[in-house]
């Protein structure tokens, strides 16, 4: 099964990819919404040779007379412009999701950003509604665990091993990991279960989602997994690339911006294929007391015949 | 009382006759030997006896001291330094400085701890307990008691000496302020009752003889006069234990204690350490095996010395390491190998058998990164064992620049508190040097998944606009807070001599700092002293320098605010000589362009000082001038056939203190390419974000 699900969704990564450019489309108009806040704090740069050694790395002091030279204030807006996007970015993911699902799960018919809309438009609301509540419960819930997990480990941070408190931290992040997983995969089967039945709220959808991903956990992190291996050997690509390119002219410059991209349109593919797994996976696990949807394939009848028949 | 008289001058000849009477060259004022000296004069010669109970943390210490006048006056009473009582409760000087929190470390109630000198009295003589009196020479806190003088029955006659019997009982707080306890750890410093320094007329400036004994603040640290120390330890026989000097005696006694002897002379202070859990790496730092032939050479060269004269000696260095810290051994051990080879190089060989470098486990923090004769603690946590942190050099960092104090506060021994710079500061700037050269200058603080640190970055960010109160040169206890403390006594010296150092050329430099060191070894220099040995080797005034960059807290920051080139008209080559044509006669399209070209220059701040100018035309070298910097601005104008491409002020980067080096350039055509890349990157990095956190 895990097969088939992993198959199904690296088939999506190339079939669907109108869906990961639209994605990273919204990702780019995000983000453009910054350039400008961005641009003019680096563009005093131009005038000043002193800069030119970041073009080779990044440079603390470099970078702290840039602050002091009137970046200070530059750099606050800048991080409240960030902070706002991401805020804003949580109903556009909504949107998105609900609009991908959409495709993933509808049939050819309709054309694809039509059917695009239509899911976006119709889970939008309840998609919306699972981000925030959800959102807040896996905050408290990952704090807990997190607290938790330090205290549980005090002894062997106090201890005599000289690997005892690295080991302790690699606790602690397995247990933000552990839980923070846990959570944002049920979040995608409480959407695939919405998109899927279309019956009852987020709250409805989300619960037994956490029992679903409880219940299955080899399979479903195992999907999970592998399309993290995925993403890790693109992202090692994009390391690789990036620091052989090199950024002394502006030809190599763009070239590292065209990469860059490249990288957030496989990411994006990536998320799409993976969502497509787990909607292949959800189908065949299909949880009890949740009945698969009966979808009649044939349009109604219209009463009307329609002209082009006539002719 | 006349018995008693008799008895005391008796005792006084007597504690004369038993010193120790090597010859010493002249070690006061402008008549000081250019000669090292290898030993310190002997003013003090202590013999402790310590009992350490480890269920209260209290000492038990027996004392004798025997203190040599060397001046001319007739010294009537003794004052001594009870440092410990800073931490005795909330109306102490420290305390209220501080408000309890020093170096990350809170002081409170059950957690108290102090110095009581139970019986005081000269050797085989008068009893003098009764005749303590606690002094507050610095504030009005008549409630702080960290300074103590004793009136003397008859005054200690210049060239005698007087002995003393002194029992105390001292009582270690919980870690704080360098020293104390935590778990079984104990940091044992400022722990006696310790004889100040009695500085006669002429030195660092006086005009008449008298004690120099400050009361114990927040903001301060130590001054001592040299000498012998001999101390016995006794601790419980599970304890492993560490201190000044070496160990010549090892005792175990029959109710579970061993009692550890050790010795040095030549120093001014002794501390010692106890933990079970101690693990000891000794290794030795061999000169001959540390230093190459070539090493040698070029030091002699650099310093005009024979060869001979750069010969280092061998040491015997032991870390007391923590478990935890184990695998940082090697790391510790290269840093003091290092530290010992470059600082014996540059300022002399290091003239102790013995260095011990003490790591304090994690809870104990506040007994790191300090500095005791031959005796040090690094500063270290387990997250530096393994990769990627182990790329932090923080470890190094702290080793090198406490072993560093054993040139400046342990040999040079200026008075901290008036003057912390002198060894602070001047141990800061040899410590850049020390890790720039063998650790990486642009990566000297570390390295954390390709992104690399140089310490200089860290002084100069804390080099800010508006100069903050204070100044280099002032009394330790009086800057404004903890801050300005660190900027003043550490991070701005070191950009002062680092610039300075860039401005005389790294050779004369060189010769400044080992003839300074060499020629106040063991003489307790002030800052005049080090600005008279610098205009000497240099051969420059550097009255102004100093009285700018110490003396003042001016600031500086050059600034290339404008460049521009104007096309004149074109001159017509064939005979008018560079004059106007004839109306209505244009010149050749071919005839030679020439451009005005100004270049405007500002000196933000009121710190006067030459500098460099450097303009490149197009398709030309640059070329260089001087301004003297002594307005406010200066515009420099051209005329030449080409435009101007760029203007820099101080190109070779010489003022370390210029607030920020990004104005001091300039060029006349925009290049998008920093712009471009780094708005591409940070946009990249928020796309990433918001991708994490959608869809």
């Amino acid at each position: 099964m895990l097969t088939t699900s992993m198959r199904r969704g690296v088939r999506a990564i190339f079939v669907e990819a109108r869906v990961a450019i639209l994605v990273w489309l919204a990702n780019v108009a995000l983000a453009l919404v910054a350039l400008p806040a961005v641009w003019s704090w680096w563009a005093r740069t131009s005038l000043l040779p002193e800069a030119d050694p970041l073009l080779e790395r990044f440079h603390t002091g470099i970078f702290r007379d840039l602050l002091i030279d009137g970046g200070g204030n530059g750099l606050l807006s800048m991080l409240l412009t960030g902070l706002g996007l991401l805020i804003v970015s949580v109903p556009v993911s909504a949107f998105l999701s609900a609009g991908t699902l959409e495709v993933l799960i509808s049939d050819d018919s309709p054309k694809f950003f039509q059917r695009f809309m239509t899911g976006a438009g119709h889970f939008f609301w309840r998609f919306l509604r699972l981000a925030i509540i959800g959102g807040i419960v896996m905050a408290i819930a990952v704090a807990a665990a997190v607290a938790g997990s330090a205290i549980a480990v005090t002894r062997l941070v106090q201890s005599n091993w000289p690997p005892g408190p690295f080991v302790a931290l690699g606790i602690e992040c397995a247990t933000f990991l552990a839980v923070t997983s846990f959570f944002l995969l049920s979040f995608d089967y409480a959407r695939i279960r919405l998109a899927l039945t279309d019956r009852g709220g987020a709250l409805r959808a989300w619960l037994p989602s956490l029992w679903l991903v409880l219940r299955h956990p080899l399979r479903i992190y195992g999907l999970a997994v592998l399309f993290l291996l995925l993403f890790a050997i693109v992202a090692a690509g994009y390391l690789f690339a990036i620091a052989r390119l090199g950024s002394h002219t502006m030809p190599l410059i763009l070239a590292g911006i065209a990469i860059q991209q490249l990288f957030l349109i496989v990411r994006a593919a990536l998320r799409v294929g993976l969502l497509a797994g787990e909607v292949e996976l959800y189908q065949w696990l299909r949880p009890a007391g949740t009945a698969a949807p009966v979808v009649d394939p044939r349009p109604p009848q219209s009463p009307v015949p329609l002209l082009y028949d006539a002719q | 009382m006349r018995r008693g008289a008799i008895v005391c001058a008796l005792a006084l000849a007597a504690g004369g006759a038993t010193f120790d009477a090597r010859e010493q060259p002249a070690v006061t004022g402008a008549g000081r030997s250019t000669r090292p000296l290898e030993h310190a004069p002997q003013i003090v010669d202590y013999r402790i006896g310590v009992r350490l109970d480890h269920a209260t943390r209290r000492l038990e210490g027996q004392e004798r001291l025997t203190w040599r006048n060397t001046s001319s006056d007739a010294v009537p009473d003794l004052w001594f330094h009870l440092y410990l009582n800073a931490f005795k409760n909330e109306n102490s000087t420290f305390f209220r400085e501080s408000g309890g929190s020093l170096r990350g470390a809170l002081q409170g109630p059950n957690n108290w701890g102090w110095t009581n000198v139970t019986s005081l009295r000269i050797a085989d003589g008068a009893d003098l307990t009764s005749q303590m009196r606690f002094e507050h020479p610095d504030d009005d806190n008549a409630d702080d008691r960290t300074v103590m003088r004793v009136p003397l029955p008859a005054p200690v006659p210049p060239g005698g000496s007087v002995t003393l019997d002194i029992a105390f009982t001292a009582q270690l707080p919980r870690v704080f302020a360098r020293t104390g306890y935590f778990g079984d750890f104990h940091l044992v410093g400022q722990w006696f009752p310790k004889i100040a320094v009695y500085e006669p007329a002429g030195r660092r400036g006086r005009r008449t003889g008298g004690w120099n004994c400050h009361q114990f603040h927040a903001n301060s640290e130590f001054y001592a006069d040299f000498g012998r120390f001999v101390v016995e330890m006794t601790v419980p026989a599970r304890f492993v234990v560490g201190a000044t000097g070496r160990r010549t005696a090892e005792r175990k006694n029959s109710d579970g204690t061993v009692t550890y002897t050790y010795e040095q002379e030549d120093v001014h202070d002794f501390a010692w350490t106890a933990d079970p859990r101690f693990v000891v790496v000794r290794d030795v730092f061999s000169a001959a095996r540390e230093v190459t032939p070539a090493e040698q050479e070029r030091m002699a060269t650099l310093l005009d010395r024979p060869v001979g004269e750069i010969a280092l000696s061998d040491v015997d260095v032991t870390l007391l390491m923590q478990p935890s810290h184990l695998p940082q051994a090697a790391r510790h051990m290269r840093a003091v190998k290092t530290a010992l080879k470059e600082f014996g190089l540059w300022y002399g060989r290091y003239p102790y058998q013995t260095l011990t470098v003490v790591d304090p486990p994690e809870g104990g923090e506040a007994a790191g990164g300090m500095e005791y004769p031959t005796f040090i603690t690094s500063a270290t946590t387990s997250w530096f064992n393994y990769r990627p942190l182990d790329q932090i050099l923080i470890p190094e960092q702290t080793v090198v620049h406490e072993f560093g104090h054993q040139f400046w506060y342990g040999m040079v021994a200026n008075n901290e508190f008036e003057e912390a710079w002198l060894d602070e500061g001047i141990n800061s700037y040899s410590t850049s040097r020390v890790i720039d050269r063998n650790y990486g200058a642009d990566r000297s603080l570390g390295t954390l998944f390709g992104l690399r640190v140089a310490w200089l970055d860290v002084p100069r960010a804390l080099n800010i606009r508006t100069p903050r109160p204070g100044r280099i040169r002032q009394p330790s206890w009086t800057y404004m807070n903890d801050e300005n403390y660190g900027f003043y006594s550490y991070m701005k010296p070191e950009l002062v001599l680092d610039t300075l150092e860039r401005i005389l050329g790294e050779q004369t430099m060189s010769r400044v700092m080992r003839t300074y060191h060499e020629r106040w070894r063991f003489g307790h220099p002030s800052s005049d002293d080090f600005y008279a040995v610098a205009i000497e080797v240099s051969g420059q005034d550097l009255t102004s320098f100093f009285k700018q960059t110490i003396e003042r807290n001016d600031i500086v920051d050059f600034e290339v605010e404008d460049l521009n080139s104007v096309e004149l008209e074109r001159k017509d080559p064939a005979g008018t000589n560079g004059q106007k044509p004839a109306a209505g006669v244009q010149p050749p399209k071919d005839a030679p362009v020439e451009y005005e070209s100004s270049v405007t220059i500002n000196r933000h701040g009121g710190l006067t000082i030459p500098v460099e100018v450097a303009v490149k035309f197009e398709g030309q070298a640059p070329e260089r001038m001087t301004w003297d910097g002594r307005d406010g601005w200066k515009k420099f104008t051209f005329r030449r056939p080409q435009k101007i491409e760029w203007a820099k002020v101080d190109p070779d980067k010489k003022l370390l203190f210029d607030v920020s080096w990004l104005n001091n350039a300039l060029r006349a055509n925009a290049d998008r390419r920093v712009a471009t890349k780094w708005t591409a990157r940070w946009l990249f990095w928020l796309q990433n974000v918001l991708m994490l956190a959608g869809v």
